[in-house]
């Protein structure tokens, strides 16, 4: 074999090893803020977004930037913050537990919001759950890319919620009683204003309880 | 709190909404209203000067509207106005000018000073066409048999309310009804959708023994609140936010909203018993509101803005007979009619008459934006009015007691409605005393208020 | 067990899911043509279109519609976000009537025609609050025709203020009610806020 073969060769099986790389070379070491990612160990690969119970007058302005005047939203409801690998949220609900928001950051696509909230949702509680997602696609994350929000609620017996974001699983641990806001860029298709999610629902331990994809669609 | 029934906010949502919309769906229109009618090839638009001031000058605004056109350019229309000083005579016939900008009317004319000032006001009616289509409307429907009446506000008080001080409502003086949600007698059925929202009883009504009759329509049915307690009638309705009026001898009369299955708005008129006994579709698209006139339902309507008679003695009237008896005001027992006209965003202009001449006026002015007008009702030789008052997030309803030198009495209401019910039905005036309707979390309620009494 | 927390979580998470294959319906009729980028739109030319819409139904997340003055499918399971019948919802039907543009950042004006499946990124909350560069608050006192009065969850457009200071409301309200004309009090709601479409041209 020449030398020229030989560099192709090598050139080419460097390529093929580097290509298939198990999912835990390309899994993201830090989250939004430069956080260190911690992984879910049942779940190979997979990084657990933050997830905080607070009040909103513990998150001071990030909460009040994010508040619906007159919507009867306590300045100190209870919010769960969620911070990603690239998206962030707040989900929280009005005093009288009949309607559900939530504040998802990203870019604005239109240039006219601040950091770091760029879209909300809200979605009525039924006996406090949801009958629809409320998918939100209004936000880009840092490169440019359309992020897609939705709530899922969490099954019986359900303490966390993967979404598959291709090259790892990003976790979200159910918090407060309050449906789970995800964030995803696989799947999302604006010109068509939904967005498919694949989501697998876990108990404590780990166990696989439901699987699935959730298919949004911005509506109401 | 009593737990909530089967029927009330539950994890059953879903299943509740099939169920009850599901029988809005299975609901057809009665014989006696006519197959499901066709959009209109032309409709309009035009608030009309129902209340004059001496030297205002009156222009009259048309909205044309008529089928989409594939260039996205608004229609070709064209129209006539036939207009009157005074409120008899000919017509005169005047050209309606096509303007640059369609946010208030895109035809419109500039009535001549010597008819817009007319001490005997004006009346007109207008022909409108659509050149693409041929299509024509004439509002009011009723043409010259029923014209758009306009008097002047002559020696009108003004009354200057200022603005607003939120949060000083008056506490009710007796809570007559208190139901939470749910399906048996006595409580009050609602139901949620993700897109109503929550629908709780939409009308009530007040007899004149002091009983209160609520409209409560989820669970298809009337209760009736008395010193005797409370029972149930069931109704064929549909279930949508419709109004309620009691007529003597217990006659009920729901005006329903349109809906999937019958897109054209229906008053259906029951026995006490809730026997149905006719269906009758209404001469106008829209409604605004129901109330018990003195020979049969009476409801205004647009684009006619008019109250138009929907029955006469107990006999449904067609829809060319209701058009051709539309008038500015709401009639009442006692021969008078009260006209109600809400002026820019902070004015309330009001007058009784009778026949076609003012017997007392009104201006009020407010510096704190006006909404929509609930009531405006005589009492004795006094008016009670209720409006509400808002800023983009608070809101409260103003009483208003008038005599003709001004506010008698006044006073605040806190806007207290969780659910849904139909947009001006949440009052009722019984003599001195005002009942209003409305709904927490907890469930539905009616209080009273002695209006003559200032607390 | 694991069937019910199956039906369960797919039940209450999935909207416009697993069903869309199997039903399809009005969609089928409807196409994803370009829409037609406008100079000029005026408001009553927007009231055409919405008024146009009524009587032709209501579908959650939708949509299209025929103008053929009926809901093809009347009877579609309410609450059934996957029956994909004719008509459009609240917020869809504003997006179409006030032709905007799928991408939240272009402010031109794009005329859909009716049987155009499309609804747009704006939920009625994202109107509320003025999302996207065609979209502004407005105060509702000085709301006019063709703005629109806006919650958190639904909103009408104006099609003409009235004489006792309600509005008739052009809205896609709900799959009873239907796409139509109704008298409304959104104005003095304080769950409404005002919201209204830049670049009227008369």
């Amino acid at each position: 074999m020449g030398l020229d073969r030989l560099s192709v060769t090598v050139l080419l099986f460097a390529v093929v090893l580097l290509a298939s790389c198990d999912s835990g070379g390309d899994r993201p070491a830090r989250l939004l803020y430069g956080q260190a990612a911690q992984e879910f160990r049942p779940v190979s690969g997979s990084v657990i977004a933050l997830g905080r119970v607070l009040d909103g007058t513990t998150l001071g302005r990030r909460f009040a930037s994010c508040r619906p005047s007159g919507a009867g939203v306590r300045t100190d409801a209870v919010v769960v913050e969620r911070t990603g690998v690239f998206g962030e949220s707040l989900t929280f609900a009005d005093s009288g537990r009949k309607i559900l928001y939530a504040c998802d950051g990203g870019v604005d696509a239109a240039g006219e919001r601040k950091p770091p909230w760029c879209g909300s949702s809200a979605g009525l509680l039924y006996g406090g759950k949801l009958l629809d997602p409320r998918l939100d696609i209004a936000c880009r994350d840092r490169k440019g890319r359309p992020l897609a929000y939705a709530w899922v609620e969490p099954a019986a017996g359900v303490r966390w919620i993967g979404v598959d974001q291709g090259t790892y699983t990003e976790i979200y641990e159910a918090l407060a009683g309050l449906p789970v806001r995800i964030v995803s860029a696989r799947g999302v298709q604006p010109s068509r204003a939904r967005a498919t999610f694949d989501v697998t629902q876990y108990d404590s331990r780990g166990k696989e309880l439901v699987k699935g994809k959730l298919e949004a669609q911005v509506a109401g | 709190m009593r737990r909530p029934g089967i029927r009330s906010l539950a994890g059953g949502a879903a299943g509740i909404v099939a169920g009850v919309i599901g029988g809005i769906a299975l609901t057809s229109v009665s014989a006696a209203s006519g197959p499901t009618p066709a959009a209109p090839e032309i409709d309009a638009a035009h608030t009309p000067p129902v209340l004059t001031r001496a030297g205002e000058p009156v222009t009259l605004r048309y909205a044309i509207v008529c089928a989409p056109r594939d260039d996205g350019e608004p229609c070709d229309g064209s129209g006539s106005l036939f207009v009157r000083a005074g409120q008899s005579g000919p017509f005169q016939q005047l050209t309606l000018r096509r303007g640059e900008d369609s946010s208030g009317g895109r035809y419109f004319v500039d009535l001549p000073r010597g008819i817009a000032s007319s001490r005997a006001g004006f009346s007109y009616y207008a022909t409108l066409r659509d050149g693409a289509s041929g299509a024509t409307i004439t509002v009011p429907a009723g043409g010259d048999a029923a014209p758009q009446r306009s008097v002047p506000l002559l020696d009108a008080p003004e009354v200057v309310l200022g603005a607003h001080a939120f949060g000083r409502d008056r506490a009710p003086d007796e809570r007559v009804v208190a139901a939470a949600w749910g399906g048996e007698v006595g409580e009050a059925g609602v139901v949620g959708s993700r897109e109503l929202g929550f629908v709780g009883p939409s009308s009530f009504d007040v007899a004149a023994d002091g009983s209160v009759t609520v409209l409560d329509q989820v669970n298809a049915r009337v209760q009736h609140w008395s010193r005797a307690g409370v029972r149930a009638t069931s109704l064929e309705v549909s279930g949508g936010l419709a109004d309620f009026a009691l007529e003597p001898g217990g006659v009920m009369d729901v005006l329903e909203p349109p809906s999937r299955a019958s897109p054209a708005p229906i008053l259906r008129s029951f026995r006490a018993d809730g026997t149905p006994r006719w269906a009758q579709r209404l001469s106008d698209r829209t409604w605004a509101k129901l109330a018990a006139g003195p020979a049969g339902p009476v409801v205004q309507q647009q684009p006619s803005e008019q109250w138009v008679p929907v029955a006469a003695n107990g006999t449904a009237l067609d829809r060319a007979a209701q058009a051709g008896q539309g008038r500015p005001g709401r009639p009442f027992a006692n021969g008078r009619e009260v006209v109600v006209e809400r002026v820019g965003s902070g004015e309330l202009r009001l007058a009784e008459l009778v026949g076609n001449g003012v017997v007392c006026s009104w201006r009020i002015i407010s510096a704190t934006p006006l909404g929509e007008v609930q009531l405006a009702e005589p009492h004795g030789t006094r008016l009670v009015v209720v409006t509400k008052t808002f800023t983009d997030n608070r809101s409260e309803y103003v009483v208003l007691v008038l005599d003709r030198s001004g506010i008698v009495n006044s006073f605040a209401l806190e806007s207290l409605e969780w659910a849904e019910s139909a947009p001006l039905a949440r009052f009722r005036l019984a003599g001195s005393l005002l009942y209003r309707l409305g709904s927490t979390r907890a469930g539905l309620f009616v209080d009273r208020f002695d209006v003559e009494v200032s607390r | 067990m694991k069937a019910f927390l199956v039906a369960f979580g797919v039940g209450v998470v999935l909207a416009g899911a697993t069903g869309a294959q199997a039903y399809h319906r009005f969609w089928a009729n409807c196409n994803y043509d370009a829409p037609t980028f406008m100079t000029t739109m005026t408001r009553d030319a927007a009231q055409d279109y919405a008024n146009a819409a009524r009587y032709e139904g209501y579908q959650w997340g939708g949509g299209c519609w025929n103008y053929d003055d009926a809901d093809s499918y009347p009877y579609d399971a309410p609450g059934d976000p996957s029956a994909h019948g004719e008509g459009g919802d609240c917020s869809g039907l504003t997006f179409k009537t006030w032709r905007e543009s799928t991408d939240t950042w272009r402010d031109g004006r794009y005329y859909w025609r009716a049987l155009r499946n499309v609804h747009g990124p704006y939920t009625a909350g994202d109107f509320k609050s003025g999302l996207g560069a065609p979209n502004h608050v407005v105060a509702k006192s000085t709301a006019g025709v063709m703005d629109a009065f806006a919650s958190s969850t639904h909103i009408g457009m104006i099609f003409y203020r009235s004489l006792y200071g309600g509005d008739q409301i052009v809205e896609a309200k709900c799959e009873a009610c239907g796409t139509n004309i109704f008298y409304r009090t959104y104005r003095s709601d304080p769950n409404y806020g005002g919201v209204a479409r830049w670049g009227w041209t008369g």
